[in-house]
């Protein structure tokens, strides 16, 4: 950051009563803002995860299946779950979501998710 | 109907490009398998932790429109606001608020001179509307409300569910301007006979038998000229993560209703079935959504108001202040479904309460912030609590919430701080 720019951050604190914060919303009313909007269109970019499943029995399907609909993370930060749990979820995810995971899929797909993020039965808080 | 198409051919667009680019991605990786980071290592982001297993996450700045958030899944987005924001003032910014999408074929491009907002359904007279005639045909009207999601504060639930894993932050509190659906709906003339409305947004599933995303609600619901139609948000667009051009706002109920690039209104002369409401979104039927564990046969209602909370804004866990100095102690409250009438403090772990002041009154649905003060007297770990009373009473309970799902969490909030 430059020399001025920081003489200017410097500043910026006492300009603040002269600058509306972008989080105070300004007191227009309805009709101003009916009055005021310009919807234009629009088109955006969205991220795209570079997250793979990692290797192990049964990434492969996981990658071919489970990432048609979602990126890979989210399955990471589920807390860690019983082998029937993730069973149950990749059965949703088939028979719910319509997912076309083969039903012969479905058990290792379970296990690798179980491998990957399980909690033993036992020790598992329920459910 | 010729602009649905053109965002459904977007949407598979946008899965084929995506496919294609993890396939790419996934050659060049081979056996390495990265997961859940960029392929590129030095492009290394900032982790936030979150106090529960599995909690780490990054905070992301790559999501068009929005600031920095937490990121809790790419696709389709689960966005997370980050916690401070909420002290800095009771409306969440745009570009801070949360984003919260089920499926992945979200339309990435809007053309505002072709979109239709379409109601048909059992009424007299189906019709569409343009942007522009939704803005100048018909009364604005505006209102400050809270947008929570059904399952915020998942992570924190004990023992914990599957989900989307949110901390306090799927939450955000928002000036709605809009139009009223009463009136949006008194022009098609609803027949007799009618029971729901039915609500679709954009977005779709990728694969031809997952569910669409649709919401619906109960004629009378629908009619109360609260329920509206906003196509700004603190006095500006909708941000695109955020539903532009309108979305649905159901003041005082879940977000999951709130239907996001809303373009089909249908009337129902039917309960509606679709898995959406039928089988996603339940709660145990009670006020409370309340639960145990391995309670069975627990008859399931669709999730529907807000209930009571509130939050301490300015310290976090684990905060240290000075001993013997008065020390501020702000946050913020909503009442769920009805205004906030009290908000109450304690500094010795719920033994004692006492009235905060309550900040500047936006109405019943929005955000109220509050503040006291408190002098730690010895240095040592004080357990900090705030509860909100709503104007119907309802106040927040001392033992979490649970159910299956992980919706509802309203328990009173507990900071933990350290005088010394």
């Amino acid at each position: 950051m430059n020399k001025s720019t920081y003489k200017l951050l410097r500043v910026l604190p006492f300009a603040a009563v002269l600058v509306v914060p972008s989080h105070v919303v300004l007191a227009e009313s309805a009709g101003q803002v009916a009055q005021s909007i310009h919807l234009k269109s629009m088109h955006v970019t969205l991220p795209v995860s570079n997250g793979v499943f990692k290797p192990g029995p049964g990434s492969q399907s996981a990658n071919e299946y489970c990432m048609i609909c979602h990126s890979a993370g989210f399955m990471y930060n589920q807390p860690p779950l019983t082998r029937a749990t993730w069973k149950m979820e990749v059965n949703k995810m088939r028979n719910a979501m319509g997912c076309p995971v083969p039903e012969k899929d479905v058990e290792t797909i379970a296990q690798y998710m179980y491998h990957q993020n399980g909690a033993p039965a036992a020790k598992a808080q329920r459910p | 109907m010729k602009n649905i198409t053109r965002f459904e051919a977007d949407a598979v667009q946008i899965a084929d490009m995506q496919r294609r680019n993890f396939i790419k991605v996934a050659g060049l990786l081979g056996a390495a398998g990265l997961l859940g980071g960029s392929a590129f290592p030095a492009l290394a982001s900032e982790m936030v932790t979150m106090p529960f297993a599995n909690g780490q996450r990054r905070l992301v700045r790559s999501f068009p429109q929005k600031g920095e958030m937490i990121l809790l899944r790419t696709r389709p987005p689960l966005l997370e606001t980050p916690f401070h924001v909420f002290d800095k003032g009771v409306f969440t910014p745009n570009k801070l608020f949360f984003v919260r999408w089920h499926l992945p074929g979200i339309p990435t491009s809007i053309n505002v001179d072709t979109f239709r907002l379409r109601i048909r359904g059992h009424v007299d007279q189906p019709y569409e509307l343009t942007l522009k005639q939704l803005i100048h045909d018909f009364e604005p009207v505006q209102i400050a409300a809270v947008n929570q999601c059904s399952g915020n504060s998942r992570g924190f639930f004990s023992p914990r569910v599957a989900g989307g894993e949110w901390g306090n932050g799927a939450m955000g509190n928002a000036l709605w301007t809009g139009v009223r659906l009463k009136d949006i709906l008194a022009r098609a003339g609803v027949k007799a006979g009618a029971l729901q409305v039915r609500f679709n947004g954009l977005d779709k599933g990728v694969e031809p038998k997952t569910p669409d995303f649709m919401k619906s609600l109960a004629l009378d619901h629908a009619m109360d000229g609260e329920v509206m139609i906003a196509y700004a948000m603190n006095g500006k667009p909708l941000p695109l993560l955020n539903g532009f051009p309108i979305r649905l706002v159901v003041p005082g109920w879940y977000a999951t209703y709130w239907v996001k690039m809303l373009f089909d209104i249908n009337v129902l002369d039917k309960p509606d079935e679709n898995f959406w409401m039928k089988t996603a979104y339940l709660i145990p039927d009670n006020p409370a959504g309340n639960m145990t564990p391995r309670e069975q046969g627990v008859k399931m209602v669709p999730i529907n108001k807000m209930v009571p909370r509130s939050f301490i804004t300015n310290l976090h866990d684990g905060a240290m202040v000075h001993a013997g100095r008065r020390t501020l102690v702000r946050g913020i409250a909503f009442g769920g479904d009805a205004g906030v009438t009290k908000v109450l403090f304690s500094s010795d772990g719920g033994k004692r309460w006492e009235p905060a002041q309550l900040g500047k009154d936006y109405g019943k649905y929005s955000f109220r912030r509050w503040e006291t003060h408190f002098t730690p007297t010895q240095k040592h770990e004080y357990r900090l609590m705030v509860k909100a009373i709503n104007t119907e009473g309802k106040t927040q309970p001392e033992k979490p919430v649970w159910n299956p799902a992980g919706f509802m969490q309203n328990v009173i909030e507990t900071v933990k701080i350290k005088a010394v």
